[in-house]
């Protein structure tokens, strides 16, 4: 069950990302629409011109860090100059440069060295030099010489020098567009209830395009394809993603490339952060948290206008790089501000904002990263699932595409800077090619920039520009992933083989250790191949897994990936040393058994077998030095493998992959000890432990939906349900074997239905301590009783016996000749005996009873005097209520000195009309504690008073069991009971949800015996007790029981997951026999329904199923009619041979 | 003992189902969800069409929008080509007061399409907006000779606050005065465009008495709205005192500010006094325009007042202001002052302080003080 769980979590959270996702672009669409709108409207009537002119402008610094920028320099600086605004300073910053560009500087604006007063009020690397220019032109002009300390730092030493209110951080090799000053600062003096702290705009790619003399004259689409997609994504981000977050004044980033900033504010939160690559980002988020935690108003503006034009990567490496910065950077931010993730001092910055970036653009790289490599796993496995698939990948892509073409139409609608001919259709193929051409890389990208970050990379990488340098690089990157794996996978190849020349010689001393203490086995060449066989399959299988995992770690480390797996392999091995030790001493192969023993278990057992003495530490050590030697001695040889050997290695290892996964199981022996020594033991404890964890469902073939297991009848003319037993024995996987059979407890408690008791009960579960006993028991949660009363239970669950006309035991003295449960435990020696807090003669129980040569009948008339009834309605009390029952039971228990093991069957009643107990008021008291418990709305509480005596009884029969259960706990036979636990029936007087919910009922076994709880969804009813219980125990304790019975059920199924293998009928009433169970599908007096995994149901018009179902139901009638009027249900020698005399 | 009176099957949970959830129930007719990949392939097949025709869509409206604007460029750019001549000759021609200019019968033939009005109307402002003079006074005539005032008070009229802003940006640009009383009824507008178009708008047609609406404001201006302002009225020699006075002391510390600024703008000194009273104003907003406004108005005076403020002065981006405009208003006298204040430990007022010294001692005798990076 709780597989399903995490299986329902995994997909459930998956599907519900992607739809938050999906949900969030569309919003982002929408949303960014009004503002881009507001804003290309309010410019349509503005004059920008007054703020250049004006001295009542705010004053603007702009600081343009430059770093190996010779090239193009002058003409950059000599365009910013030109920049018309009345209160501008530029400064230059010249980080370290290690070209010419300091001296053209000089040189073209006749700069000169000056002493400059500034506050260093942001930390800073030492500045050499401050220039100034001699000619009162340049008089805006400011250069800064400093000391090499990344665009942070420089940024930082401008921040220091700068006098004016705002700055303009800007990148150097930047295109301005003439009036995009003017547009950036416009937004600081909108606002009167409020401080605009930061504004950006729209970055554009300026591949292609013509520029001349720092100006931008032609615009045009870029014409290959990298920076052509860029166009597209930068288009998508800006004007749909960036509006829309500056809308709801939600904005985290300001584009390094171009942004305005307030000074003071940039001052008051410390400047850039020179420890991180996304300094952009970092500042814009410092900022608003300084804003948030002064509670200060403010606001981060964005202008849509095209307002400063780069050039973007034009090669995947260089584009790699800079994802894999803005992925570190983006990473770094968040881990940095992790106080804001979802914290609600920060408002909407906390609450919206961060988690966005963390969920949406910091995981949803590596989610699709993690999906895209489990899609090929599973592909390779085979358990895609194509036509969802396809659908899937087709449902993304149509999305993306939309997406896209929405943003060109918005850049269409609204700057059009695209208008020669076909550049717009250009850009729509190339949203089409997006997905399968750019996408995948960047995702790639990101993954790459989270795996750096691991490993504590800082560094830029080397921002190759045409034409342009850009940043201080760190180490170059001349290793790509693939040739790291590649290098993984031959540093693994060698540890591989030492590991696998281990193997083969603990095998060859294990077979000539075991074949001399013991016996060599017959055809000892044979099983000698078949054990090497075994132990390769292992051993590729192993390999595999630990291939890759080195593989990746190499990623990492290369001494951290070869010291983890030689570890792994030393563990591997010295567990191996200790299974085959294990199984020269025992002769068999250990396996989930281990589980079902103590700590203290385990050291005595060790201890007894002669424990850890010198010989096992000396054997231990050599294991590991050897395996040692053998590292270090093949490592060097394989470390650069000549190609003969790849390839042999290659063909080596595909032929035992092949081996591997055509596993030698098919080769049986009949010999038990060579067989076992033929086994890889730590493969077979592996298996074995999996399956104990993890049980395999059962998979049987031809049990599909729809389909059954039949009976294999033996002379269906004579005897309509004589069958051979093929019944399984479900339950010894999970019983301990004690050495005497066990006492059986079988427990009906009446009207116990599953819609009120456990989980996921549709009426609220008022069984506390059933529940709570289930999760230590074998559970059945969709059990079936065969009988809609309870009329039924006694014959179908102690003797899988049909119905008869009216129930079985309406034959009265005409009873046919039959076997059940409890006569033939009786005849194997079983005591027997029936308790009932009623009259026994009610439904002609007792004479069924008898039938079956039970020793006693405890019924109402075996009861002490002094015992209370239940409380009497209209003068009639059905009798005694199920404490005194149990009382009773227990009392008979003490006083017993036949030390027999016994069946003692207990059928309840006081969960029945007119639902009266002893301490009504107080179980009336717990009726509505448990609805608070269970958190019922008031219409539900409403609803459930109007049955609160079926409620309160119910509770009273929970408690009568607790109390029964605990106190059996005491009794010295309690070690080898097994309790079954069911429901005669489901009450019906609380009404019912379905046709099938009349028959819903659990089944609980429990049992100190148990090596582990289990819980199954497995559909199975009434009838297939009986059968499984004698399988389990002629299985078990050798029980005489026939090999041909006429049992109705085929046994409990014990599959996990829910379906139905049986075709059962139901009797609901005495006279009705309407009800039919095949497969997934219930007929119920000619209508079809198909069952789900909660025993819902719903309605079908399936011709073809319901006439399958119907004549399976009508052979079913047929030999229930055949029985009814006479026909023997087993033979007379069965009968004779297995019935009590 | 028998049990009477079956009872029914009721569906006890249908109620608590609304049949939208029921679209999600395996079974279901519908059928969006399954209980094993949780969407069914007919709900994403459903929605790969959905999206592919919103596709299809937007696409459509790209050709359609492209092509739209093509055409609309190039019709605008014939109808400016074939006006371009005719509004040169306007523009030049030495026209007198009542003249009407002539339309030739091309243009005449063009201006007869809304579409061309609409053209010349925008042209007519780009060029209104750079010339002055008679040319900008022939622009005028031609506004009202060709009734394109017609267009401007249509846009009035428009339930969009954008084309309203353009209307009366038009009237107001063309000198409308006739229709200042539709352009004084927009400046108390809902809308905030609208509202500050209008305000900008009726000064510009009136000058200082369209600043009458200062006398009912109740909200604050932003400095974009005093820019625009202070640029229409900063040529204008100052007529009403009694108003500025009035506002110096109004409620609504934008109009003070803005006050302020034209003041300074105006260099006007005979308010020097009652600007030395605004340093003593509570708010910050106003203390900082007073100060700025003071160095607009350079005078011992106002260096001495300036820095008995100081002195009071709490906040400290107001001292370091004060400080700088002691370049503009203070003499050498002033630098035992600012000596002093070099001398403090704040290390930004040291900063400005040893900025104005140098600049002091430079204006009054060249020498240098040797860096001091603190």
């Amino acid at each position: 069950m709780w597989k399903q769980v995490l299986y329902d979590l995994f997909s459930w959270g998956i599907l519900i990302y992607s739809l938050s996702l999906l949900a969030s672009y569309i919003f982002i669409g929408v949303y960014s629409i009004g503002e881009t709108r507001k804003y290309l409207r309010k410019s349509s009537f503005t004059d920008y011109n007054l703020l250049a002119s004006s001295s009542y402008s705010p004053s603007i610094s702009i600081l343009a860090p430059a770093y190996n920028e010779g090239a193009n320099i002058i003409e950059n600086v000599r365009s910013l100059l030109s920049i018309h605004y009345n209160q501008l300073e530029l400064i230059v910053i010249n980080d370290g440069s290690k070209d010419d560009s300091m001296e053209k500087l000089i040189k073209a604006y006749d700069l000169e060295a000056v002493d400059y007063l500034y506050n260093v009020s942001i930390p800073a690397r030492e500045i050499k030099a401050i220039y100034k220019s001699r000619n009162i032109v340049y008089k805006k002009l400011i250069v800064i010489d400093k000391v090499n300390g990344g665009k942070a730092d420089a940024l930082n030493t401008g921040i220091n020098l700068a006098s004016n209110q705002y700055l303009v951080c800007i990148d150097v090799d930047c295109i301005l567009e003439q009036d995009a000053l003017l547009k950036l600062i416009k937004p600081f003096i909108e606002e009167t209830d409020k401080r605009v702290i930061a504004t950006g705009g729209v970055v554009r790619i300026a591949n292609s395009c013509i520029i001349q003399n720092g100006r931008l004259l032609d615009v045009n689409l870029p014409k290959h394809f990298l920076p052509r997609v860029q166009t597209l994504e930068y288009i998508r981000a800006f004007l749909l993603g960036r509006m829309a977050w500056s809308r709801l004044n939600g904005l985290l980033l300001i584009s390094g490339a171009f942004g305005a900033f307030d000074r003071e504010i940039v001052i008051k939160s410390g400047g850039y952060n020179p420890k991180t690559v996304g300094e952009d980002m970092e500042l814009v988020v410092r900022m608003r948290r300084y804003m948030e935690e002064h509670d200060l108003p403010y606001k981060v503006a964005y202008i849509p206008d095209p307002l400063c034009w780069t050039e973007a990567p034009a090669s995947y490496k260089i584009l790699g790089r800079q994802r894999n910065r803005w992925t570190r950077g983006t990473i770094e931010t968040l881990k940095i501000h992790h106080i804001l993730f979802f914290n609600p001092r920060y408002g909407l910055l906390g609450m919206l904002s961060y988690p966005y970036w963390f969920f949406f653009e910091f995981l949803a790289p590596l989610i699709e990263f993690i999906g895209m490599v489990g899609f090929i796993f599973f592909a390779f496995i085979g358990i895609v699932n194509w036509s969802f698939f396809f659908a899937l990948l087709g449902f993304v892509l149509t999305f993306g595409w939309l997406y896209s073409i929405f943003a060109i139409l918005m850049e269409v609608l609204t700057f059009n800077q695209y208008k020669k001919k076909g550049e717009v259709a250009k850009l729509v193929l190339t949203a089409m090619l997006e997905p399968f051409f750019f996408h995948p890389f960047v995702v790639w990208s990101a993954v790459r920039g989270n795996i750096d970050l691991l490993r504590n990379k800082h560094s830029w990488g080397e921002m190759t520009k045409q034409g342009f340098k850009v940043q201080p690089g760190a180490a170059v990157e001349k290793i790509t992933t693939a040739s790291r794996l590649r290098n993984g996978l031959f540093q693994y190849l060698p540890v591989a083989t030492g590991w696998l020349l281990m193997l083969v010689l603990l095998r060859v001393t294990d077979f000539i250790y075991n074949g001399t203490i013991h016996q060599y086995p017959g055809q000892p060449a044979y099983i000698f191949l078949l054990s090497m066989l075994n132990d390769l399959a292992f051993f590729v299988k192993a390999s595999i897994l630990l291939g890759l995992m080195h593989m990746l770690l190499s990623l990492i480390n290369k001494r951290l990936a070869a010291g983890v797996t030689i570890s792994i392999s030393i563990i591997i091995t010295l567990i191996s040393v200790a299974l085959m030790q294990y199984f020269s001493l025992s002769f068999v192969p250990l396996g989930a058994d281990l589980f079902g023993y103590s700590m203290n278990d385990i050291k005595q057992t060790v201890g007894a077998s002669g424990g850890i003495n010198i010989a096992t530490i000396v054997a231990l050590l050599t294991v590991i030095l050897g395996l040692l030697a053998i590292f270090k001695w093949v490592s060097p040889r394989l470390q650069r493998p000549a190609k003969w050997i790849q390839l042999c290695t290659a063909a080596i290892a595909i032929t035992w992959i092949v081996i591997g996964f055509t596993s030698p199981n098919k080769f049986t022996i009949r010999d038990e000890y060579a067989g076992n020594l033929s086994r890889n033991k730590l493969n077979y404890f592996v298996a074995a432990s999996y399956d104990h964890f993890f049980p395999a469902n059962i998979e049987t073939a031809g049990l599909l939906a729809g389909k059954t297991k039949t009976f294999n009848y033996v002379d269906e003319a004579k005897y309509p349900l004589l069958h051979v037993d093929s019944t399984a024995d479900v339950l010894s996987p999970f019983f301990n074997k004690d050495t005497s059979p066990p006492d059986i407890v079988i427990m009906m408690v009446e009207g116990l239905g599953r819609a009120f008791t456990n989980d996921n009960a549709y009426l609220g579960s008022f069984t506390p301590f059933l529940d709570s006993l289930s999760r230590q028991s074998l559970y059945w949660e969709n059990f079936l009783s065969n009988g809609g009363r309870t009329f039924a239970v006694l014959p179908t669950l102690l003797g899988s016996l049909p119905f008869g006309a009216s129930g079985f035991n309406e034959f009265g003295e005409k009873m046919p000749a039959h076997l059940s449960l409890m006569s033939i435990l009786k005849t194997n020696g079983y005591r027997t005996s029936f308790y009932y807090g009623g009259d026994a003669d009610f439904d002609n129980m007792a004479l069924f009873l008898q039938k079956q040569k039970i020793d006693a009948i405890n019924d109402i008339k075996s009861f002490p005097a002094d015992y209370p009834k239940l409380p009497e309605h209209n003068g009639f009390s059905w009798g005694y209520g199920d404490k005194e029952l149990f009382r009773h039971f227990l009392s008979n228990m003490d006083a017993e000195t036949d030390q027999r093991p016994s069946l003692q069957v207990v059928l309840t009643v006081a969960t029945h009309s007119p639902f009266l107990v002893n301490a009504q008021e107080h179980y009336l008291g717990e009726f509505e504690q448990r609805m608070n418990t269970l958190k019922f709305t008031d219409l539900q509480k409403e609803e459930h008073r109007k049955y609160d005596h079926q409620y309160a009884s119910i509770l009273y029969a929970d408690d009568a069991i607790k109390s029964f259960i605990n106190n059996y706990r005491s009794k010295p036979r309690f070690k080898n009971t097994i309790f079954i636990i069911t429901g005669d029936h489901r009450m019906p007087e609380i009404p019912m949800s379905t046709k099938i919910d009349r028959y819903h009922v659990p089944l609980i076994i429990y049992s100190p015996l148990l090596i582990r709880p289990a819980a199954f969804e497995s559909i199975s009813s009434h009838s297939d007790i009986a059968p499984t219980l004698l399988a389990y125990l002629k299985n078990n304790f050798n029980l005489r029981a026939p090999s041909t019975v006429s049992w109705v059920g085929m046994g409990i199924d014990t599959a996990h997951y829910f379906r139905n293998i049986h075709a059962t009928a139901l009797k609901q009433t005495k006279n009705n026999l309407i009800d039919f169970i095949m497969g997934d599908y219930h007929l119920s007096d000619e209508a079809l329904f198909k069952m789900m995994k909660n025993m819902d149901e719903e309605p079908q018009t399936d011709p073809a199923m319901k006439a399958s179902l119907q004549a399976a139901f009508s052979q079913f009638k047929q030999k229930n009619d055949q029985v009814t009027k006479g026909m023997p249900i087993v033979p007379d020698s069965i009968y004779r041979n297995y019935y009590p005399r | 003992m028998p049990f009477a009176n079956e009872p029914g099957v009721h569906i006890y949970k249908s109620n608590n189902f609304s049949k939208l959830f029921q679209l999600f129930l395996p079974g279901h007719k519908i059928f969006l969800l399954n209980n094993i990949t949780h969407i069914s392939t007919r709900f994403l097949y459903g929605a790969i069409v959905f999206f592919s025709f919103l596709t299809v869509i937007l696409v459509s409206g790209i050709l359609i929008t492209v092509l739209r604007k093509k055409i609309m460029f190039d019709k605008r750019s014939m109808i400016v080509r074939q006006l371009e001549d005719w509004i040169m000759e306007v523009v030049l021609e030495n026209a007198s007061d009542n003249q009407s200019f002539f339309l030739p019968a091309a243009v005449s033939l063009v201006l007869k399409s809304q579409l061309a009005k609409r053209v010349l109307l925008r042209k007519l402002m780009e060029l209104k907006k750079s010339l002055s003079g008679v040319s900008g006074d022939n622009i005028q005539k031609v506004y009202s000779q060709l009734n394109l005032q017609e267009i401007s008070l249509k846009r009035l009229e428009s339930k969009y606050w954008h084309v309203k802003a353009r209307g009366l940006q038009e009237l107001a640009v063309m000198h409308q005065d006739a229709y200042h009383e539709k352009v004084f009824e927009l400046t108390n507008n809902k809308d905030t465009m609208v509202r500050m178009e209008a305000q900008i708008s009726i000064v510009r047609l009136k000058g200082y008495s369209g600043l009458q609406f200062f006398d009912t404001l109740s909200y604050p201006l932003s400095e974009w709205h005093q820019l625009n302002l202070l640029s229409l009225l900063g040529h204008l020699p100052l007529s009403n005192e009694d108003g500025i006075l009035s506002w110096l002391k109004s409620f609504n510390l934008s109009v003070v500010q803005f006050s302020l600024k034209l003041i300074g703008e105006q260099h006007a000194v005979e308010f020097h006094d009652e600007v030395i009273n605004c340093l003593g104003h509570p708010e910050i907003i106003v203390r900082r325009e007073a100060i700025l406004c003071l160095g607009q108005m350079p005078s011992q005076e106002a260096a001495t007042a300036l820095k008995a403020h100081y002195l009071v002065e709490p906040d400290k981006n107001l001292q370091m202001i004060v400080i700088q405009i002691l370049r503009k208003t203070g003499s050498h006298l002033d630098l035992p002052f600012l000596h002093i204040l070099q001398n403090g430990e704040d290390l930004d007022i040291k900063l400005v302080a040893d900025r104005s010294v140098l600049y002091l001692q430079k204006i009054n005798g060249n020498r240098q003080i040797p860096v001091t990076a603190t």
